[in-house]
């Protein structure tokens, strides 16, 4: 039968299309009115006292042909702010309420310029899930997509002065699975996070070591 | 003299001393500025580097913060602040005046240093590189191969890094990573403070030095009008200043209240004692002509000797109320019925040349100190004292008659077995005061001759440490004729401190004078040249993009084909453009350099390299030179009361000259070994009161050997003594330490040279 081959052909394309029909599409999401599912989402991402994750970062720049992909640790406190630990060698990147700091090996600490404080604010909000904050300066899309995973795209504002155009978080259910800071097409951050080791609380000596 | 001889010659003096002051500028003839006790050729380099410290830019600097009320926007606080700094620039009286909050400086400072990155900070980064080539072993390659092999590895690096992410741009015209490099090693340097929501911080420089009065009102001035134009972008908000003209401006009206103050309670006191003494008060108002004119003809010889005369000698002057009536007292109350005044003058010229002549001489011997206000004191109280015996016997000629009426104090006669024991007594009060004198401990503190001002002080420490200035660390300046011989002496300083030293000078983004001439030989130009052709060749292969690296390459192109620019020029450019609190670590001029470092602890300075460097550690440094300043006092009171002894031996024989010259002697120990055994550390201030005492005590002892036995033959010395005590009381109330040590080491003297007078404890009077 001839007429069987070309709809054999297009079985594939209606198996994609029936999956998207699946997915919900990317939809406004206003903080002020936040549906209850993301309303869960976000209370019981910001939950967790103390956590420890692996991450993977691809950093896009423009001084190289391939982006540059580094790994580290990054560490979540409640009370205390983000860390990341790129290397023993490295600095840490502490961000907090009080801003950005980069703690040298040798114990220095160095603050970011006034000038950077806005972005800063802007990125302490994203890693906190401050929807209202990053309201703002950017337009909010959620999107649920097949399973648990979902995302939130925040794309910058006209008139808006925020150093990245475009952040992104990405999900499974209650766990953050992907970051995106983007500037421009050069300069473009995507950091992969694996699965992440919750605990009540991190020790004295990690709290001097990796906070403020 | 005739009375018309005499009030021709009063009137004389009174008219050239009024001439000669009131022709005097007072804002440049007299001074409120703490250093000018010192002297302008201190010998003494850390007094000599403090001195000049205090006279250059550093001085001049004002710190301001402007609080916005609860609830108003920080946009219009920033709008308020630059309204207030750009009034303030807008001033005659300030060089620069710019909001802190703002980063201002820092914006300014990093392209300032981008722009000469190459010709500051290459010649370093290029002479580490050929330093750790030297080390090492490299037969593989060229040094321009490996340099730009371990380059690009360095960049590649820092890509990855923590901080790369953030980079990107900087790193396209720098991937040499000068400019990184420098921030990680001037981490320490101090930036522009972060100020707390609702505050902004205002930094400025005025033109001209705080401690003239060019540099307090129209700074002051311009202040107010700077507050008033903030306060109506932002009504009710809150501004504080401090600087060093407010203190000098604050020290010195409290000086001028203090010296009114003091005179006036000493007139006082005078008058009122000495109307216990004398029936005839009207009559004291003969002392009046007699003070001011004292006081008037020892201001125009001083102020004629000295060009600037410190307004402390002033204060100190206030004893000349005691002093110059002393004289009035003992002409006064030497009158005897039927005794005209030539007789009653020659009888008392023994005693009374006799204690004015030791006073006089006394305070001329100070004369030979090498501090300005010691040399102004002995001046001023020589002449005040020579003057006040002319002008009373001068003038007593105008009144031959004048009699004050003396009220007869009869004090009860010692017992003859106590007039047996005087020697034992006096053996006894001798052994006391070496007792004591055993026990002096010295102080010495510049800041005993400032008047305090505690709140003013709170409030400039608080509002300094909104400004992140602490008093933490240690301080040092390395100096040299040229910005290159600082430059360098700098540099092995930094090498000989310690590697956690964390030492941070302005010095970091200064070529050393050797690696900024090595990276402009031809050599080095040469090699630069085929390092960029390699290094973009190992770019390239590691991966970057090497058309994003073309603002480096452009620029670095540039550098090379252009001349080396002078470097002393260079360095003063680029001192003079950095800007904010950061330009005023270094400075330049046509004599000398200096370089100012910090370090969050004290780092010994290698004894090789003391000549170029040394350690600041503020006012408090000099008070070595005070206690050095002391010891020459004690040597020249020494000196004056030898004056003393010799001089009343010459007078009256080896036996009663020595005599004589114990009253003071022991009054003067006795009084500074009570001192001692209570507890008070002794000063500069307490020698040259015990002097001044010395020299009055001699005074009463001549009269106590010419009291004739008449009732009235101690009374001049019981008045002189008591009005002198309360003049000299009356500085006790300073609140000047060290005036208040000078009156109450005198005032004790007096006290006790009246007790061993009036009990003729050492035998003296003739006449029992």
């Amino acid at each position: 039968m001839t007429f069987r081959r070309p709809l054999l052909r297009l079985l594939p394309l209606a198996f994609l299309l029936a999956a998207a029909a699946l997915r919900a599409e990317p939809a406004p999401l206003d903080p002020a009115a936040l549906p209850p599912a993301w309303q869960t989402r976000l209370q019981a991402l910001s939950a967790p006292a103390a956590l420890r994750v692996a991450f993977t970062e691809t950093r896009g720049t423009p001084l190289k042909k391939k982006a540059v992909v580094v790994n580290g640790v990054a560490r979540l406190a409640r009370d205390r702010g983000l860390s990341l630990e790129y290397g023993r060698d490295d600095a840490l990147l502490i961000l907090d309420e009080q801003g950005l700091l980069l703690r040298r090996p040798d114990g220095r600490d160095q603050p970011a310029p006034a000038e950077a404080e806005s972005g800063v604010r802007l990125l302490h909000a994203l890693f906190t899930f401050d929807l209202p904050t990053l309201a703002k300066d950017y337009a909010i899309t959620a999107e649920e997509k097949t399973g648990d995973a979902w995302s939130l795209v925040f794309e910058r504002r006209e008139g808006s002065e925020a150093y990245h155009r475009r952040l992104a978080l990405a999900g499974e259910a209650t766990r953050l699975t992907g970051i995106q800071l983007e500037r421009d097409a050069r300069h473009r951050i995507v950091i992969a996070l694996e699965p992440p080791k919750i605990s009540s609380a991190f020790t004295t000596e990690e709290l001097a070591r990796y906070f403020r | 003299m005739r009375p018309r001889h005499s009030l021709i010659l009063l009137l004389l003096v009174a008219a050239v001393c009024a001439g000669w002051l009131l022709s005097l500028d007072p804002r440049t003839r007299f001074t409120t500025d703490v250093t000018e006790l010192l002297p302008a050729d201190e010998r003494d380099p850390e007094a000599r580097l403090a001195l000049s410290l205090v006279k250059e830019r550093q001085a001049r600097v004002v710190l301001a913060t402007l609080d916005a009320s609860p609830g108003a926007s920080a946009g219009s606080l920033a709008e308020a602040a630059e309204s207030f700094a750009a009034t303030l620039r807008s001033s005659p009286a300030f060089a620069a005046a710019e909001p802190l909050s703002d980063s201002a400086s820092r914006r300014r400072l990093g392209p300032l240093l981008h722009s000469r990155r190459f010709d500051l900070l290459l010649p370093g980064w290029l002479a580490a590189q050929r330093a750790e080539w030297n080390a090492g072993f490299q037969p593989a390659s060229d040094f321009p191969s490996w340099l730009a092999a371990k380059t690009v590895a360095a960049l590649d690096a820092r890509v990855a890094s923590p901080e790369g992410a953030a980079e990107a741009d900087l790193l396209a015209s720098d991937p040499l990573l000068l400019l990184p490099d420098l921030a990680a090693r001037a981490s320490s340097l101090p930036s522009a403070p972060t100020a707390p929501a609702g505050r902004a911080l205002i930094w400025a420089e005025t033109r001209d030095n705080p401690l003239a009065e060019a540099g307090q009102q129209p700074v002051f001035d311009a202040l107010a009008a700077a507050t008033s134009a903030a306060a109506e972008k932002l009504p009710g908000l809150v501004v504080r200043d401090t600087g060093v003209a407010r203190f000098a401006a604050a020290a010195k009206a409290s000086t001028q209240t203090e010296i009114a103050r003091l005179n006036i309670i000493a007139l006082v006191a005078v008058l009122a004692l000495t109307a216990l003494f004398v029936r005839r008060v009207a009559g004291l108002l003969h002392l009046v002509p007699l003070v001011l004119l004292a006081t008037a003809v020892a201001t125009a010889v001083t102020t004629a000797i000295f060009p600037r005369v410190h307004v402390i000698v002033f204060i100190l002057g206030a004893l000349l109320c005691g002093v110059a009536v002393d004289y009035a007292f003992h002409v006064l109350l030497a009158r005897r019925p039927g005794e005209d005044y030539a007789a009653r003058a020659r009888r008392i010229a023994l005693p009374l040349l006799g204690g004015a002549g030791t006073t006089i001489g006394g305070f001329l011997a100070l004369t030979f100190s090498e501090l300005p206000l010691v040399r102004q004191l002995g001046v001023y109280v020589a002449s005040g004292a020579a003057a006040g015996l002319g002008l009373t016997l001068l003038y007593f000629t105008l009144f031959p008659r004048l009699d004050l009426a003396p009220r007869a104090w009869r004090l009860p006669a010692l017992p003859p077995a106590a007039h047996r024991r005087r020697p034992l007594l006096a053996a006894l009060l001798a052994a006391v005061a070496a007792f004591g004198l055993a026990r002096v401990h010295w102080h010495d503190d510049l800041r005993d001759l400032e008047y305090p001002s505690p709140a003013l002080r709170a409030a400039d420490a608080d509002l300094r440490a909104a400004f992140g200035e602490t008093n933490t660390g240690a301080t040092y300046l390395t100096r040299g004729k040229t910005l290159a011989e600082a430059r360098a002496r700098w540099g092995a300083f930094a090498a000989a401190a310690p590697a956690d030293a964390r030492l941070a000078s302005v010095g970091l983004l200064l070529p050393e004078p050797a690696a900024y001439a090595a990276a402009h030989s031809a050599e080095s130009r040469e090699q630069l040249a085929a390092f960029a052709a390699a290094f973009r060749a190992e770019a390239d292969k590691a991966g970057f993009d090497t058309d994003a690296l073309a603002p480096f390459f452009t620029d670095f192109a540039a550098w090379l084909a252009a001349p080396a620019p002078d470097y002393e020029t260079l360095m003063r450019d680029t001192l003079r453009a950095v800007p904010g609190p950061l330009g005023l670590l270094a400075h330049a001029d046509a004599d000398d350099a200096w370089l100012i470092s910090n370090a969050p602890r004290a780092i010994p300075v290698p004894d090789a390299l003391q000549a170029g460097t040394r350690s600041l550690s503020g006012i408090q440094g000099l008070n070595h030179l005070f206690a050095r300043y002391r010891a020459e006092s004690l040597r020249l009171s020494l000196a004056g009361i030898g004056v003393l002894v010799v001089l009343s031996c010459a007078m009256h024989g080896p036996r009663l000259g020595l005599r004589i010259a114990a009253l003071p002697l022991l009054a003067t120990g006795l009084a500074l070994g009570l001192l001692a055994l209570r507890g008070e550390a002794f000063g500069m201030f307490h020698l040259l009161g015990a002097l001044l005492g010395v020299c009055l005590a001699d005074d009463y002892a001549h009269f106590a050997h010419a009291d004739d036995g008449s009732p009235d033959g101690r009374a001049s010395i019981r008045l002189s003594a008591v009005t002198t005590a309360a003049s000299f009381a009356a500085l006790t109330l300073s609140a000047i330490p060290a005036v208040a040590a000078l009156g109450s080491t005198v005032a004790l003297v007096v006290l006790l040279a009246l007790v061993f007078v009036e009990t003729d404890l050492l035998s003296l009077r003739r006449h029992g």
